[in-house]
């Protein structure tokens, strides 16, 4: 399997990894840690696209190195950081090779926080919020595996 | 003659263009052809020997409605002279007159006109004019003039009325609409989701001004302070610029952004004149895509060459809160007369427009206050993580680490998870807001009594929105309170577990553990556990200062052992919390190379001050380097005593940007666009509170970029006291 994680931080990031490979032998995770990185590079992390994408919703825009660029004015118009996932989350549902890639929401908030924006990206059942333990979108990826693979 | 009609049609008017109507009824009712009302221009000097000015129409109606009066007339004219002299002016036959010395215009547009009776006015904030019926065929017989002469007198009056009622009518509405926006349990978390009442405003006030333009300009301070975006307009948003500045070279209304105070202009076709008269508005640049004279006469029919454009008026008033400008509302062309925004209506905007800046202004602060809820969300997902983390670690077999020692950390952090769990449900809590009483107005009826009944109504109903308005601020106030006793609660909760689970990792850390990666992984969780406790006292103090504005120190000697101690414990536990991708390394310079230098330089003497509060100053310094520094680069914190006789801690990094002023990184909730873009942690508070820390201690925090390089210099400064030790 592989899979693709949207997350900017280190130690969230390393657990998930670490519990995953648990669940899921051998899984293949591609990191993406900030918002400018994922519209980067879209074309080469999209091609052949993975087979599920986990994305956080509150993602910084970029690094504080020599690379930096300040995030466009639409990036901030439409809520900067505060709907960076959701942003990455629509690019792969308006690109026709990653359109049908399951997508899991996996964000601090909480599901009434987030649904109206799910909704918009009619992604369904895609939510799951961050526990302790990742026994939830664990269980969630299976499920969305089972399904797209399925129908 | 149907003086009732007259009332009753004044009373029933709800924009100002309805003198129009009351025209009409003037003109039927006197068998005229068409009814005009002049008014002085305000610069006029109406003086019966030399008299100076103009008069402009203030609203007219003909039938057919192709006639129509000229724009402006001459005093010197017979009825600019009726307006000097107060006295009527009558002309029974213009084919026995000059045609020059009257006003020709309408005459010439219809020849079947004959003849016109001008009779003076005397409006009640004292500006004169004069009611002019034009008639066919024959002239008026004299108790007809008398009839106009009675007519003449009340009109005023009745002017008067329909501008009153209309004013009062539209403060009710743009209160009552602004009022059920704030009373809307859910809070929009984007200015497009508010806009859709901006429109609505805007179609208000057109309709009360008679207007073809209104336009409302919102800063939205937290995403693009300075820029003032189109909100909501009645015209296709194309016509028009999408966002202003506060600079008059973007325009009339960037002008009027930039002067923060209302103002009219009787007409745009003049601003070029305008603008090279007045001083105050050198550099206003014209820089609308609209030509406002073109588009005025297509919306107007003005279709023939022959037909004359009326003044185009334009008002504006700033939407302020304070001395701060939130906005603009502007409103351009009449549709139909009153041709002119008098003064009155200006101030009737200025309402609007003071109404708009609270209810703005209490929506970017709901806004921010939602933001800074999901930030502390996140920070108590940290927290758990850090939780989790130390679990883990505990899980593996352990040889070096004595059981016991081992079943300490857990327990503690068992109850770090359960207090987690409780802290989130209370973050969660969120104050619902409850709608304001929205009183009743009745619609006038078709009686005069009922109409009269409906006049009364709209005061009372007026009052009670007033009053609404204010009870809805109240509330904003409590909501604040409700949400800085949470945050006291919230940091309350975590403090002790996050305390013990720190001295738990300490104790494990002296006792000796060989296992590299055991040790390791206690130093992370310490690491995890002191930032958790920064963030935690830092949401105190922060929910501290909401209440007073100031911190209290518990005021002991600190010797420079004990800074020193101090100062690389942070350093160590802040190096420990970051997030490996960032490559930064902490250094402290642990010993002195001079006699000024280092922590040594405090020799016997001693600090006084709140260990604790300095823990949190140097953690929240160290914690923003760790934020912003440059990747891959030192933070370096040195110590000792300057020229002035201040010991001083300083923390040497290279941000990898820096505002303009130094001195924002000490504004409460100042964040660079910068730093949003790089971290979604950070709510703009750690230097703040750092800076009341040290003034709680009389001394200072010093932000010091130096020139020409990269490097910044964070110093606290303290004073210093004698002692022996």
């Amino acid at each position: 399997m592989r899979a693709l994680l949207v997350e900017d931080d280190t130690s969230q990031y390393e657990y998930v990894r670490e519990q995953l490979s648990v669940v899921f032998p051998g899984v293949d995770i591609r990191r993406i840690c900030t918002e400018s990185e994922f519209r980067l590079n879209f074309e080469t992390f999209t091609a052949p696209p993975p087979d599920i994408a986990v994305i956080d919703v509150m993602l910084r825009w970029g690094n504080a190195d020599a690379s930096f660029e300040l995030a466009p004015p639409e990036i901030r118009a439409d809520g900067g950081l505060f709907r960076a996932g959701f942003r990455c989350a629509a690019m792969l549902v308006a690109n026709p090779r990653t359109r049908d890639l399951p997508v899991i929401i996996y964000s601090v908030l909480d599901r009434g926080d987030v649904e109206s924006n799910i909704r918009q990206l009619g992604l369904k059942h895609r939510f799951v919020r961050k526990e302790m333990y990742v026994t939830n979108l664990a269980a969630e990826i299976k499920a969305a595996l089972g399904r797209d693979r399925g129908a | 003659m149907h003086t009732l009609e007259i009332i009753k049609t004044a009373l029933e008017q709800k924009s100002l263009s309805g003198i129009v109507q009351l025209l009409d009824v003037i003109r039927r009712d006197h068998h005229a052809a068409g009814c005009v009302v002049w008014e002085a221009n305000p610069k006029s000097v109406l003086d019966r020997v030399a008299p100076k000015g103009s008069l402009f129409v203030l609203a007219q109606c003909f039938e057919p409605r192709l006639v129509q009066a000229s724009w402006k007339l001459d005093l010197t004219t017979p009825i600019g002279q009726a307006v000097v002299q107060d006295k009527p002016y009558e002309c029974p036959d213009i084919r026995g007159r000059d045609r020059r010395s009257a006003d020709t215009y309408p005459f010439s547009l219809d020849p079947t006109l004959t003849g016109l009776c001008a009779m003076p006015l005397t409006f009640p904030d004292k500006s004169r004019g004069a009611l002019a019926l034009y008639l066919r065929g024959p002239y008026f017989s004299p108790d007809d003039v008398e009839l106009i002469e009675q007519t003449a007198r009340f009109f005023p009056s009745l002017h008067h009325v329909i501008r009153n009622h209309v004013s009062l009518t539209l403060i009710d509405n743009v209160t009552r609409s602004l009022q059920s926006a704030d009373a809307e349990p859910e809070l929009p978390l984007r200015p497009e989701q508010v806009h859709p009442r901006m429109p609505t405003i805007c179609e208000d006030v057109a309709q009360t001004f008679g207007c073809l333009e209104a336009s409302i300009y919102l800063e939205d301070s937290t995403t693009q302070p300075g820029v003032y975006r189109l909100a909501g307009s009645t015209l296709d948003h194309r016509l028009l610029k999408p966002f202003y500045r506060a600079d008059p070279a973007t325009g009339l209304t960037g002008w009027l952004l930039h002067k923060a105070s209302p103002w009219r202009i009787f007409d745009l076709s003049d601003l070029t004149k305008i603008v090279a008269e007045d001083p105050e508005m050198a550099n206003l640049a014209w820089s609308d895509p609209l030509d406002i004279r073109k588009f005025a006469r297509d919306r107007l029919g003005l279709d023939k060459p022959e037909q004359i454009t009326p003044p185009l008026s334009w008002m504006g008033a700033p939407i302020c809160v304070g001395s701060r400008v939130l906005g603009a509302i502007r409103c351009c062309v009449s549709r139909e007369g009153p041709f002119y925004f008098g003064e009155r209506e200006l101030k009737l905007l200025g309402i609007v427009a003071a109404d708009l800046g609270q209810f703005w202004n209490n929506w970017l602060t709901r806004r921010k206050m939602d933001h800074e809820n999901k930030l502390w969300r996140k920070v108590v997902s940290q927290v758990s993580d850090t939780n989790r983390r130390v679990q883990e670690a505990l899980d593996k077999p352990v040889p070096t680490v004595s059981p016991r020692v081992g079943e300490q950390v857990w327990a503690a952090l068992r109850e770090l998870a359960a207090d987690i769990g409780k802290s989130v449900l209370l973050a969660e809590t969120e104050a619902r807001y409850t709608e304001a009483a929205a009183p009743s107005v009745n619609s006038p009826g078709e009686t005069m009594q009922r109409m009269l009944t409906g006049q009364i109504d709209l005061y009372k109903g007026l009052a009670e929105t007033v009053q609404g308005r204010y009870k809805a601020q109240t509330e904003l106030q409590e909501q604040n309170d409700r949400q800085t006793q949470t945050y006291l609660d919230l940091a309350h909760q975590l403090r002790s577990p996050i305390l013990a689970a720190y001295r738990r990792a300490q104790q494990a850390l002296e006792r000796g553990v060989h296992d590299g990666e055991l040790r390791g992984n206690l130093l992370k969780v310490r690491g995890l556990c002191a930032k958790a406790r920064t963030v935690t006292m830092s949401v105190k103090l922060f929910a501290d200062l909401a209440k007073s504005q100031n911190l209290t120190a518990r005021m002991g000697r600190i010797y420079s052992g004990d800074l020193r101690q101090l100062v690389i414990e942070c350093a160590d536990d802040t190096q420990n919390s970051l997030d490996t991708l960032r490559d930064l390394r902490f250094d402290v310079d642990r010993k002195s190379d001079t006699d000024r230098k280092g922590f040594e330089a405090l020799g016997n003497n001693v600090v006084m001050g709140d260990l604790d509060l300095l823990r949190q100053a140097i953690s929240n310094v160290l914690d923003n380097a760790g934020k912003y520094a440059k990747a891959a680069t030192i933070v370096r914190i040195a110590a000792g005593m300057t020229r002035s006789g201040l010991f001083h801690v300083t923390i040497y990094n290279k941000p990898f940007f820096r505002p303009k002023d130094p001195d924002d990184w000490k504004v409460r909730g100042w964040r660079g666009k910068e730093a949003q873009d790089v971290t979604a942690e950070g709510s703009g508070i750690g230097l703040f509170i750092a800076d009341k820390v040290m003034s709680a201690h009389n001394g200072k925090l010093e932000i010091i970029p130096w020139n020409n390089e990269e490097m910044t210099e964070v110093k606290l400064l303290f004073p210093v006291m004698g002692t022996e030790r």
